[in-house]
């Protein structure tokens, strides 16, 4: 039995084995929730990684990865643990970070052999790049240099992202919206984006990601607040959009074929309203877990909306080698990640 | 003390431990001068919209339409999960529009939170509680908001509705007090209770009702609670108010 069929089966043969009648009445209360659309569902774990908050307190969960020793890191921007590195069982492994106030943004990148991380901090307004053990190697300041900022406190990067060659770019998700393009020596090479109402502008670029899902590599970065994914060339030229109505998507994560997306907020942006989004190769959403089935009408989406109170404000997607989801929170009473188990 | 909590192994959470999310309520207008439509759903399949009116419950099947001002309750039942909270909308008929009335706020609101400046008022766009899109709120971190009114003609009016905003997270409160003038005579006053729990985000009115007159001008004193109750992370300081619509009935 291979080992999602029996994750799938295991509350069935569970029940199965407890026969009577004061049991059936409560078998309905007994089953494990799945939650998820298509071929994309799962069972929750919301015990995952719980920490005792004395020696280990959480702030807001921001972002989380997975490193090839399959260590899996969640960035918060509690300065007692800024980084907390987990098994997938939610071992606590280690931890590190304590200058870290406005951590944000985190993303790895493997360097010839070698993984580091990228810390978009919002409140120092810089990224810093660091060894896995959190050692700082680099800091990209805010770019003065490019004439679009009045003074640092306008610059807030939200996130980065690295492509092959070693180039990286910033968004600037909460503060002027731009997308910065450095080399790996961190000189300022393009900037593109912005704040406006043109197409290639954003409303809370939140996200970035470099897509190589094709043979032409793509950037895709997050319109929050427009409830839209852009994509973009590496030089910075908008290709198309991706229209999620009623989604307010944080960063895109790609595994595989397919677009994992903490969806924050939905429907009409209120708290509390959060769920998860997958999309397919063809940048259709194929599931929402925690959301509504995802309708389409004449290849248009229609308007995406919480159905289940799973999660509250998740705020980003690690997806780990057997496709399970792990989900930190944004505003959540400092509560540890669920995991979500493919079924 | 250990510093990590450890649980069984299989510990997959179960269907009763998730509340169903409030269903997705949809109007065509929650200020209306002849009709409003309101369509329901819930997202999470096997579930039933019920909604009370009146007193009275019903099983959602069809779009409702609504000829005068009410307030109308949803919930979403499912034979596994907890039954969604109750969401509430009220939808009011518009019996004068203040449309070409002059206004003037003092001070003026927060400029991240400006809308369309005093016609966000009067322009019968009812705000969501989404207050960070778009540009249906005004929004003020101040102790007192004054609005002065000047209707286009004089009118009849009994009652001022004004639109807030509740979202306890995000710092917005109800007013402790509005108060309404004409003339330097108190024509209307209403006082509100600080909340002793966080209560759901909420898009509403309050109402001050009015000594029946006619008058051609008013003045809408707001005040805010004189801070933020202890209970919440935020307390001592002054909450944020969220106006976006001033309504007069006869």
């Amino acid at each position: 039995m291979k080992r999602r069929e029996f994750i799938r089966n295991t509350g069935m043969a569970s029940l199965a084995m407890c026969t009577g009648d004061g049991f059936a009445k409560s078998m309905p209360q007994n089953k494990d929730a799945i939650i998820g659309h298509g071929d994309f569902r799962y069972k929750i774990d919301l015990n995952w990684g719980a920490l005792n908050s004395t020696f280990h307190p959480l702030k807001d969960c921001h972002e989380m990865v997975m490193d090839k020793r399959k260590r899996i890191f969640l960035l918060t921007n509690h300065t007692k643990n800024n980084v907390l590195i987990y098994n997938k069982d939610g071992k606590l492994l280690d931890y590190w970070g304590t200058e870290y106030p406005g951590a944000h943004g985190l993303t790895i990148h493997d360097e010839n052999g070698e993984e580091f991380l990228y810390i978009a901090d919002n409140e120092r307004h810089e990224v810093i790049k660091t060894t896995l053990d959190g050692k700082v190697l680099q800091i990209f300041p805010c770019p003065m240099e490019s004439g679009k900022y009045e003074s640092i406190e306008k610059y807030v990067p939200t996130e980065t992202t690295i492509v092959p060659n070693g180039d990286i770019y910033v968004a600037d998700g909460y503060g002027e919206q731009y997308i910065l393009h450095y080399n790996a020596k961190g000189e300022l090479l393009n900037i593109f984006g912005g704040k406006g109402s043109k197409a290639y502008h954003f409303d809370n670029a939140h996200g970035i990601c470099l897509d190589n899902r094709t043979s032409t590599p793509t950037l895709l970065i997050t319109a929050r607040q427009q409830n839209k994914l852009k994509r973009f060339s590496l030089d910075g030229q908008l290709l198309n959009e991706i229209e999620l109505p009623g989604a307010y998507i944080c960063r895109p994560v790609i595994k595989g074929q397919n677009v994992y997306l903490a969806t924050i907020w939905s429907g009409d942006g209120s708290p509390g309203t959060g769920f998860v989004s997958i999309l397919n190769g063809e940048d259709k959403l194929v599931s929402a877990p925690g959301g509504c089935l995802p309708h389409y009408e004449e290849n248009a989406l229609s308007p995406v909306y919480q159905a289940l109170k799973v999660f509250h404000h998740p705020h980003d997607v690690c997806v780990d080698d057997d496709e399970n989801l792990y989900i930190p929170q944004w505003n959540t009473f400092g509560t540890n990640p669920i995991k979500l188990i493919r079924v | 003390m250990a510093s990590q909590i450890s649980f069984a192994q299989n510990h997959f959470a179960k269907t009763e431990m998730f509340k169903l999310s409030t269903p997705k309520i949809e109007a065509d207008s929650l200020l209306f001068i002849k009709r409003a439509t309101i369509i329901a759903k819930s997202g999470e399949s096997g579930s039933t919209v019920y909604f009370k009116r009146d007193g009275q419950q019903h099983t959602y099947q069809s779009p409702i339409v609504l000829k005068e001002s009410e307030w109308v309750s949803f919930w979403s039942e499912h034979p596994d999960f907890e039954s969604s909270d109750l969401q509430t909308i009220e939808v009011v008929k518009i019996t004068h529009s203040m449309v070409d009335s002059e206004l003037i706020i003092e001070p003026q609101p927060n400029e991240a939170y400006n809308g369309k400046g005093w016609k966000t008022l009067v322009d019968l766009e009812k705000g969501t509680t989404n207050f960070r899109n778009g540009h249906s709120w005004l929004g003020f971190q101040k102790e007192t908001i004054t609005i002065s009114v000047k209707l286009k003609k004089p009118t009849m009016i009994s009652k001022l509705q004004m639109g807030i905003l509740i979202d306890h997270g995000s710092w917005i409160f109800s007013p402790k007090a509005v108060k309404v003038e004409a003339s330097k005579e108190i024509i209307g006053t209403k006082e509100f209770e600080a909340p002793s729990t966080a209560e759901s985000s909420e898009s509403t009115f309050l109402t001050i009702d009015t000594i029946p007159r006619v008058y051609g001008e008013l003045v809408v004193t707001i005040k805010a609670l004189d801070a933020i109750p202890d209970w919440h992370p935020g307390k001592g300081t002054v909450p944020w108010i969220f106006i976006d619509e001033l309504l007069i009935e006869p």
